[in-house]
């Protein structure tokens, strides 16, 4: 959807495309090449959300939520955009590719729970003790019997994203604040789940570590190809 | 030389009439013969492979802390069991492949028993004069059951120990005398200091010993009673008709021996089983989902799912527990079931005289009916005991799918049970019209009888 | 019309103590039953049940009846005396050899065979090799299963392709031993027996020492068996270890307080004593208070929300490790049992018939979670004489 200011700065860039770049300030949006998503944010969000986005609490009127939790890129833009509850819009003050770029800010670098220090196995002692029971010990995720929904399979989630959950339990997840769970052992917590999602196998094929069942099938057409066998072996056989 | 050899040995045991007599007998040439000695040669397989792995492995629950070379679980506390079989997997050259082997041998050793009782029921294997191979023969797969839950337990990994509790709940379950059974054989709440020394010499010593015993006389009275056949020309009850056991059977039953140790070799080298490293070690206060059995227990686990929660009260005290229904009650009045089921017959079929040979599926539509339910009626149990992993697998929600298998319980062995006999009827009268047009070529000497 | 050999047999090859039951209902069911089609297998099943009392009953009323209409059948022979008169106990009987190959056919097998066996053989040996140098270079798993499959197969196979191609095909009908032994011979085992019987004096007495000392070694072999049990299962399973005073202990050892959950969050709890037991394993939740409704008695057992319950499935023991806090249930993973943390963890779903014992808290004055007393029921499965 074009915005008036997007609009106007394309239609003047294109008719001073061989002009000087001094017209281009005119354009906030179109200056620089690519937006400094950082720099609007300083400028636009701080006020209310802190500098490094860590929240304001409601003392005056000027408030806003940590952000710390808002790794999704397509919803913060639509929060920009949209302007939910007390928050203003920005579609009339930012352009889209400014409005993308601090979108992206916030997903990367606001949204970042410190992950160091971390032990693998004591991350796997942990996980066993918490999240063994919904997501298993091979991180492939567990049914759930609320709801219609099911832990997820964890093989293809970022750190980011797996320290946020754990923290802020998305869903019918539960949530581990600090006082359950330390920072040092939620990067442990991480280095397990990461090393899980590809883990040693030297057995052979893993079968998506689905486990006895996945055994037991495997037996039966075990049993198959032994018939096979037996009906190779007493070929002509009449009984 | 072997006449040489052959000559030493009968001076002192008088061999020469018994090996004629040996090589002389005459086994049945039809494939499906061969499943019971698919079972026997899996057994051997474990009964070798076993003897490696119990040079290395440790059946103690003594907590250690371990620090090998599997560094996701440097530190952790575990068992001795445990660590002695993260040892086994990890450091011993072909280690891996020897556990991985045993194990996939033990699952070939259940559905070659399964696939050999189900040849025996459908074709009447079990009638007279051979009943008593068929009380062994059930009591063999209990046995093997019971082996194959203790051998994947004592590893202590957090699957297994899962598998553990539950075993300890449902032997508690049983009325009055169930705590005794529990701190008696099972020496307490699991986990007990004692569980896996104790299931480590069933598993090893006890159970196999048994076993053994047992497939000694099992095999002894098929040599006694000579095989069966199925119905042809000159197979009857008086005469069997197949090949010697020198040359040719011993060959075919040695050449059965290789390619199921192969098979077994293939599965231990490709398929990864097992993989105790991932599960970690048991922690009573951990738990996870998607724990089954092994396959041949997923069908009491089915059970146990699926059955709603009654128990028996009387005022303030329960007497009988919810999961003995499904887990203890249900399994033992099938395997009643399965045990008399000969002498049941019995009252039923008008003669009792020797069958040598064997009836075709579709000449005992009650038979086969009977069969195909109970079959289908363990493969529902069976789906229903990975509930949770058919739920992850498809994306269901497992409150769905139990409900449906609870249906399916019932319905799927009534329809199985009405199908099948349809189509044995179907397919007896099939083959009448076309006896009459073209009668089989029959010897004098056979004893069917016709009836005009 | 066609016969069936186990059906239709003729009524003179049936056992003299069978003929009566056969006869009184075994020809007629048989002849009807097998051209009716049950309504189901559970019908099937039902009605053998049925028939199977009938039978009982029948034989009871009719025995008398039954001789007097058929006296055919109760006056036929014992098997014994027809397997007297016709059974071939000698096994020293020629068999027969049938379907012997021509020389021709030999020679013709042997020449396309000898190359396949080489093959095979050849593939085994490979594998063997391979194996070998392997193992011995420390190679993974999957290589070396490969291997060793191939080799194990590939002399499965030269025994097959041996027995297929190198031997010469025969088809033996050989005389079956019948197992029933004739007459005269169970009546020399007899002879043997009773007279080794008639040696032995005072018979009785034998029998009554026999009967006594099986059952000194019956309770001697109960007596060893009782020395398996260390602890008396009344003690281990009816004791609680949860006393009043005692402080909420997480795994590492910090004691919980009003502050350190909020809303929606669950813990691992452990009386101060026994941290990490098994048994006494609790799951401590926070729930908003204005949503409990906990039954009349426990209205103080839960300070500002707080909660805590066994943490052992009441079902089959499993540790019920999950926690949805939407819908305030516990989540049992070995049989999907779900639990109504609101309500008293009463079972809403699954498999369980009890509901998780609840521990009662109070917060002392240093504002530490600590329990009133024991668990409302023992925790954990079921047993004979639990009381609930």
């Amino acid at each position: 959807m074009p915005r008036n200011s997007t609009s106007v700065c394309f239609v003047f860039r294109v008719l001073l495309v061989t002009a000087f770049a001094a017209p281009l300030a005119y354009c906030p949006g179109a200056a620089a090449a690519v937006p400094n998503g950082k720099a609007i944010f300083a400028e636009h969000c701080a006020v209310c959300h802190g500098e490094s986005g860590q929240g304001r609490s409601a003392v005056s009127s000027i408030a806003g939520p940590s952000l710390q939790a808002e790794h999704n890129e397509g919803q913060v833009l639509a929060a920009v955009e949209i302007g939910p509850s007390h928050m203003p819009s920005f579609a009339y003050v930012l352009s889209v590719p400014e409005m993308r770029s601090v979108a992206t800010y916030v997903s990367q670098h606001i949204a970042v729970i410190p992950l160091t220090g971390g032990n693998l196995s004591d991350g796997g002692r942990l996980f066993r003790m918490y999240c063994a029971a919904c997501h298993r010990t091979s991180v492939r995720g567990g049914a759930l019997a609320f709801e219609d929904i099911n832990a997820p399979a964890l093989t293809d989630k970022s750190a980011a994203i797996i320290a946020g959950a754990i923290r802020w339990g998305p869903g019918p997840m539960p949530s581990f604040p600090p006082t359950i769970l330390s920072d040092q052992q939620l990067a442990s917590i991480v280095d397990y789940v990461k090393f899980s999602q590809h883990p040693p196998a030297p057995g052979g094929i893993t079968m998506h570590f689905y486990g006895p069942s996945a055994e037991g099938f495997i037996g039966f057409m075990a049993l198959l190809l032994l018939i096979a066998l037996s009906m190779w072996i007493e070929k002509g056989g009449k009984g | 030389m072997i006449k040489a050899v052959g000559g030493w040995l009968d001076t002192r045991l008088g061999l020469a009439k018994f090996a004629r007599k040996a090589m002389d007998h005459v086994f049945p040439d039809h494939w499906s013969f061969l499943f019971g000695e698919i079972a026997l040669y899996a057994f051997v397989i474990l009964v070798i492979t076993g003897a490696y792995l119990a040079m290395f492995f440790n059946g103690s629950s003594a907590q250690i802390v371990y620090h090998g070379s599997y560094h996701a679980l440097d530190g952790v506390k575990m068992t001795a069991a445990y660590r002695s079989a993260l040892l086994l997997s990890f450091d011993v050259p072909a280690g891996l492949l020897v556990r991985q082997m045993h194990h996939w041998a033990a699952l070939i050793f259940l559905v070659a028993i399964l696939a050999h009782a189900a040849r025996i029921f459908f074709t009447g294997a079990y009638r007279r004069p051979r009943e008593i191979n068929w009380l062994i023969g059930l009591t063999l797969l209990v046995l093997a059951i019971v082996n194959g839950y203790l051998g994947y337990s004592i590893i202590g990994d957090l699957l297994s120990g899962v598998g553990l509790r539950i075993g300890y709940a449902i032997a508690l379950s049983v009325p009055v005398i169930g705590p005794w059974l529990t701190y008696t054989v099972l020496g307490g709440n699991i986990p007990s200091a004692s569980t896996i020394p104790r299931f480590y010499s069933f598993h090893i010593f006890l159970v196999p010993a048994l076993i053994a015993a047992l497939l000694a006389l099992h095999l002894a009275i098929i040599w006694r009673q000579t095989h069966t056949n199925f119905p042809g020309p000159r197979r009857t009850d008086r005469t069997i008709v197949g090949s010697r056991l020198y040359p040719t059977y011993a060959a075919k039953s040695v050449a059965l021996f290789f390619l199921v140790a192969a098979v077994v070799a293939m599965l231990g080298g490709l398929v990864q089983i097992d993989p105790i490293w991932t599960y970690g070690p048991f922690n009573p206060i951990a738990v996870i989902p998607g724990a089954q059995p092994d396959w041949y227990l997923g069908w009491i686990e089915g059970a146990m799912r699926l059955f709603p929660g009654i128990n028996l009260h009387f005022g303030r005290w329960l007497i009988v527990p919810e999961v003995f229904f499904p887990a203890v009650l249900m399994p033992a009045l099938l395997f009643l079931l399965l045990y008399a089921y000969p002498f049941l017959e019995r009252l039923f079929l008008p003669a009792d005289k020797a069958h040598n040979v064997l009836v075709l599926p579709y000449e005992q539509p009650f038979n086969s009916a009977f069969g195909s339910a109970v079959l289908m009626f363990l493969l529902v149990l069976l789906v229903a005991g990975a509930d949770d992993v058919v739920a992850v697998a498809t994306g269901a929600s497992v409150v769905t799918i139990r409900f449906l298998l609870r249906i399916l319980v019932f319905a799927a062995p009534a329809a199985t049970a009405a199908l099948v006999y349809a189509i044995c009827v179907a397919m007896r009268r099939r083959r009448a019209v076309s006896q009459v047009l073209e009668p089989l070529e029959i010897t004098p000497s056979q004893t069917v009888e016709r009836q005009p | 019309m066609e016969g069936e050999q186990w059906s239709q047999q003729k009524p003179e090859e049936a056992d003299d103590a069978l003929a009566e039951s056969a006869s009184a209902g075994g020809t007629e069911q048989a002849a009807d039953g097998d051209e009716e089609k049950p309504a189901g297998g559970v019908l099937a099943i039902a009605l053998m049940v049925s028939m199977l009392g009938l039978q009982f009953l029948k034989r009871l009323v009719t025995k008398p009846a039954m001789e007097k209409r058929r006296p055919a059948i109760a006056a036929q022979p014992c098997p014994c005396e027809e397997a007297k008169q016709t059974a071939p106990t000698t096994p020293e009987l020629e068999s027969e050899t049938l379907e012997i190959d021509t020389d021709a056919e030999v020679a013709r097998r042997r020449k396309w065979g000898t190359p396949l066996v080489l093959l095979a053989f050849a593939v085994g040996m490979a594998g063997g090799v391979g194996f070998m140098f392997l193992y011995w270079t420390g190679s993974g798993n999957r290589l070396l299963g490969g291997t060793l499959a191939l080799c194990l197969g590939g002399f499965g196979a030269v025994l097959v392709l041996y027995a297929q191609w190198m031997m010469r095909r025969e088809l033996v009908v050989a005389p079956r031993e019948q197992m029933p032994s004739s007459g005269d011979e169970r009546e020399g085992a007899l002879q043997v027996y009773s007279s080794g019987v008639r040696d032995v004096q005072r018979r009785s007495l034998l029998k009554w020492m026999g009967a006594g000392a099986g059952a000194i070694f019956a309770a001697i072999t109960f007596s060893l068996l009782r020395s398996l049990a260390r602890v008396h299962p009344a003690e281990a399973l009816f004791t609680t270890v949860w006393k009043r005073g005692e402080r909420l202990m997480t795994t590492g050892g910090k004691a919980l307080t009003v502050d350190s959950l909020h809303v929606g969050s669950s813990m691992i709890v452990f009386p101060e004593t026994s941290i990490g037991s098994e048994q006494t394993q609790t799951v401590l939740i926070r729930v908003d208070p204005r949503l409990l409704q906990l039954p009349k008695d426990r209205s103080n057992w839960a300070p500002m929300g707080y909660v805590a319950y066994s943490r052992v499935c009441t079902h089959a023991g499993c540790a019920v490790g999950m926690f949805e806090a939407h819908s305030n249930l516990l989540l049992c993973p070995c049989h999907q049992s779900t639990f109504d943390v609101l309500r008293g963890a009463v079972p809403t779903g699954g498999p369980a018939a009890r509901p998780l014992p609840q521990l009662p808290l109070y917060v002392d004055k240093n504002g530490n979670l600590c329990a009133q007393g024991g668990f409302s029921s023992p925790p954990g499965p079921g047993f004979t004489g639990m009381p609930s």
